[in-house]
């Protein structure tokens, strides 16, 4: 990290950020957005489904077209090989669906024939940068990397680490002399830009390639105190490098940017989309999304306290920590003769009649049993119910026993005690099954026995990922998935169906707002 | 973490660099002057540094000039105080320094402002009274003592004389006392990883060697000098020693500068806070959001103190 002296002496220095564009002016990228679009439209328009999978993929498509190095290869077209099939496309959608198919293929053929035009270009300077020792770095979401690496393997085999990737490894850059990004600088979503790039720039140019009729949001390089304090930022100076690409299609006048923005033509996914999400990346392809509060069961390696434990999303690290997501194949409800209550019934009137007699005398049992708790009176109105769907009672075994111990209820008869403790589990076993319970008590009752197999986790922690069963004496059965967490993406905006879930990498590029 | 510092300090000519000595005079200026409405300093900086350290350093040394600027009063209300608890859950008990024994609070003697204790770990049930002036020789049972001995170290005096020289004549003893007019609100991941932060940063006067985490004075981090610096840990929650609210904070860091704007701990303190500004664009709104509802009971401040070091932002806010 660079000293706040050294940085001050930079900024002072520094006149301007000079951003270089390579503008690549090609009408077939155009032509085949708005084709893409019409077509997803029709689609969407003959079908009640709220996403189906042509047009996730196709939306998927044109974003990581217009906004990465792809290749333009015939495994990148993949995703559009079903448009070759003129007869089922004139059966299904109808004839302009068809006609557009055609134009579609055209472009396609011609693109797979001259390639990348932009990724070219980015070869041919990513190797003159390299060539010639210039201290650079690459800025591109993660998954995105590999694409850089396939033009130039070097950047991986180096000691040098090129890329950057987030605000956070932004901020731990020294000084260097050029960035490259690809695309348009935006402030949210999956591409999203640091501010920091014009708010703390570390670099006095910035090389950018990116297709015409793309366009920068306004308000990149935000901070707040600059904001109200007026002070300035350096100032910024774009050079634009027009590259005129042979195109199938004519060259037309453009200047709406309402009716050529690439980026707003392509329809938005239909999924309610919820933010503030974590990707867990967990192999090159899939990563598990979750909700950066959420609590997800973990093994650190790192954490000697306590290597098992729920952690929230947004304080994992990548690396030496795996998630953890069980497989049940059961729960345990173990021989239970009356599942309706017959044991709560005794317990409950019990508890019920001593809190009528003598409540203070009550606290001052449970007290003595170890039953301590900040909302006590709360818990016991509730444990007083009446059982229904649901058997309300302490949440843990040791203070269950430790109720019946203050209701003098237990008398050394260890066997009542576990009965009237499985017909509870029962009734929230059944109430999971139901939906009203959630996933916490599995959760809880697979932390609880975790520890004792610790060992046996340990030693297969050298692979990325593996699989161990559930201790036996567990009332959950099944399989326990360890997946190291290999990146961690944060602040991500995703579709709510997939949150807890895995999802392919590819697929993340098209969540935007 | 290296922050690159090291600076020795002649005798006769005392030249430090420009960004070291504006942060020591913000800190400094923004303590000594007067404002009855509450001030929020917020510093938007490119990189991490000392700043924050060096701002605790200059505040401390505008209160060493300060008459009474000690735990003392705060002490002896504490004590006065703990009459009123010794029949609950929550009862006190007192040591006298250097002295065995354990004493229970029993009565105000109001007429005097004298506070009456009783010996209880022993049957002769001796009474003893406390006063302002002899309360310093008091405290409480499982706490450091707020003077003794143990403080008579006051060679980093010569430290702060160099960095100020308008200190005044109360400064050495002041030093001999605790504080807790200022607190430090460090970084989430702890006191000690922050310690670290500062201890390498080295000022050298007169051959003596005094790091930046010796001079912020926080208990643990300064010896055998009387800690004139609270540190409040934004993971935990918690302050370092049981005090009476600071006058002044300083938040280092995105975490302690949200935490201390929203606790009630701090609500009649004024804050100093500082966040790198390479952070995502979710957590630039956040403070973003955080002064804007701000604006509901402050304003830019008409008169602030003036700092200029090129990359860093700087608002100064009032109570309106």
């Amino acid at each position: 990290m660079i000293s706040l002296n050294d940085y001050s002496q930079f900024w002072s220095a520094l006149t301007c950020l000079e951003i270089s564009r390579y503008r690549f002016m090609c009408s077939d990228i155009l032509a085949l957005v708005k084709a893409t679009s019409n077509l997803m439209s029709i689609i969407k328009s003959n079908i009640d489904e709220e996403e189906v999978e042509e047009i996730v993929r196709m939306r998927s498509f044109l974003l990581r077209m217009i906004l990465t190095p792809v290749a333009f290869n015939e495994e990148f077209f993949e995703s559009l090989s079903f448009l070759q099939n003129k007869r089922y496309i004139m059966s299904v959608w109808g004839k302009e669906a068809a006609s557009i198919a055609e134009t579609i293929n055209n472009i396609r053929h011609h693109f797979i024939f001259k390639g990348n035009p932009l990724r070219s270009l980015l070869a041919e300077i990513l190797s003159d940068l390299y060539e010639k020792k210039i201290n650079f770095r690459i800025f591109c979401p993660r998954p995105d990397r590999v694409k850089f690496t396939e033009i130039l393997p070097l950047l991986e085999r180096s000691d040098i680490n090129y890329f950057i990737h987030s605000s956070h490894d932004f901020a731990l850059e020294d000084l260097f002399d050029v960035l490259v990004t690809v695309g348009p600088f935006q402030a949210k979503g999956w591409q999203r830009t640091p501010d920091a790039v014009f708010t703390v720039p570390k670099t006095p140019k910035i090389l950018n390639f990116i297709w015409d009729n793309v366009f920068d949001d306004k308000d990149i390089g935000f901070d707040p105190v600059q904001k109200i304090s007026g002070s300035s930022l350096p100032k910024i100076q774009i050079i634009e490098i027009p590259i005129r690409v042979e195109s199938l299609q004519p060259t037309l006048p453009l200047n709406d940017e309402q009716a050529t923005n690439l980026l707003s033509l392509i329809p938005k996914s239909s999924s309610s989309l919820v933010e503030n999400l974590v990707l867990l990346q967990i192999s090159k392809l899939k990563g598990y999304l979750v909700s950066q509060v959420s609590e997800v069961l973990t093994l650190d390696l790192q954490d000697n306290d306590q290597m098992l434990a729920k952690r929230q999303a947004k304080t994992l690290v990548a690396g030496e920590t795996f998630i953890i997501l069980p497989d049940i194949t059961a729960f345990d409800i173990g021989k239970v003769e009356n599942r309706k209550g017959k044991y709560s019934e005794i317990w409950k009137a019990e508890l019920k009649s001593r809190m009528d007699r003598d409540f203070p005398s009550l606290v001052g049992m449970l007290d003595a049993a170890g039953l301590k708790r900040k909302d006590l009176t709360g818990a016991l109105e509730r444990w007083i119910k009446k059982a229904s769907n649901v058997i309300h009672a302490p949440k843990r075994l040791t203070d269950f026993k430790r109720l019946l111990q203050a209701l003098e209820l237990n008398n050394n008869d260890e066997s009542w005690t576990m009965e009237a403790w499985r017909e509870i589990v029962y009734s929230r076993a059944q109430a999971i099954q139901d939906g009203m319970v959630s996933q916490e008590l599995i959760d809880f009752e697979l932390s609880e026995k975790l520890g004792k197999i610790l060992p046996k986790i340990l030693s297969q922690v050298k692979n990325d990922q593996f699989t161990v069963s559930i201790p036996d004496e567990s009332l959950v059965k099944g399989w326990l998935n360890f997946y190291r967490i290999q990146s961690i993406d944060f602040n991500l905006i995703g579709p709510e169906k997939s949150v807890g879930s895995f999802v392919n990498i590819q697929d993340v590029v098209q969540w935007q707002k | 973490m290296d922050l690159g510092f090291s600076h020795r300090i002649e005798k006769e000519a005392l030249e430090l660099p420009h960004w070291i000595k504006e942060f020591l005079r913000f800190g400094f200026e923004f303590f000594e002057k007067k404002n009855e409405r509450r001030r929020i300093a917020i510093f938007s900086v490119p990189t991490r540094s000392i700043g924050p350290g060096l701002v605790v350093v200059g505040a401390l040394c505008a209160r060493l000039s300060e008459d009474a600027a000690d735990d003392i009063q705060h002490h002896f209300d504490r004590i006065r105080n703990s009459v009123l608890k010794r029949r609950g859950p929550q009862k006190e008990i007192l040591r006298k320094a250097n002295q065995k024994g354990l004493y229970e609070p029993i009565a105000v003697l109001s007429d005097v402002n004298l506070i009456q204790v009783a010996r209880i770990d022993t049957a002769d049930n001796l009474k003893l009274t406390i006063g302002l002036k002899n309360c310093t020789s008091w405290y409480f049972e499982g706490e450091m003592p707020i003077i003794s001995s143990r403080y008579s170290r006051v060679d980093h005096l010569d430290a702060y004389r160099m960095l100020f020289k308008k200190l005044s004549k109360n400064a050495a003893f002041n030093l001999q006392l605790s504080d807790s007019a200022i607190c430090f609100a460090g970084l989430g991941s702890g006191k000690s990883s922050t310690y670290a932060l500062y201890k390498d940063a080295c000022f050298e006067v007169d051959g003596k060697s005094f790091s930046l985490s010796f001079l912020m004075s926080i208990l643990g981090w300064s010896d055998d000098a009387a800690p004139r610096v609270t540190y409040y840990n934004t993971r935990t929650k918690s302050l370092d020693r049981r005090v009476s609210k600071p006058k002044l904070v300083i938040a280092d860091g995105l975490a302690a500068m949200l935490d201390v704007l929203n606790s009630s701990t701090f609500e009649s303190s004024d804050v100093i806070c500082f966040y790198e500004r390479a952070l995502d664009r979710n957590s630039l709104e956040d403070v973003s959001n955080q002064i804007s509802s701000s604006y509901q009971w402050y304003k830019r401040s008409t008169s602030p103190i003036n700092f200029t070091i090129p990359s860093i932002f700087y608002v100064e806010l009032e109570e309106k």
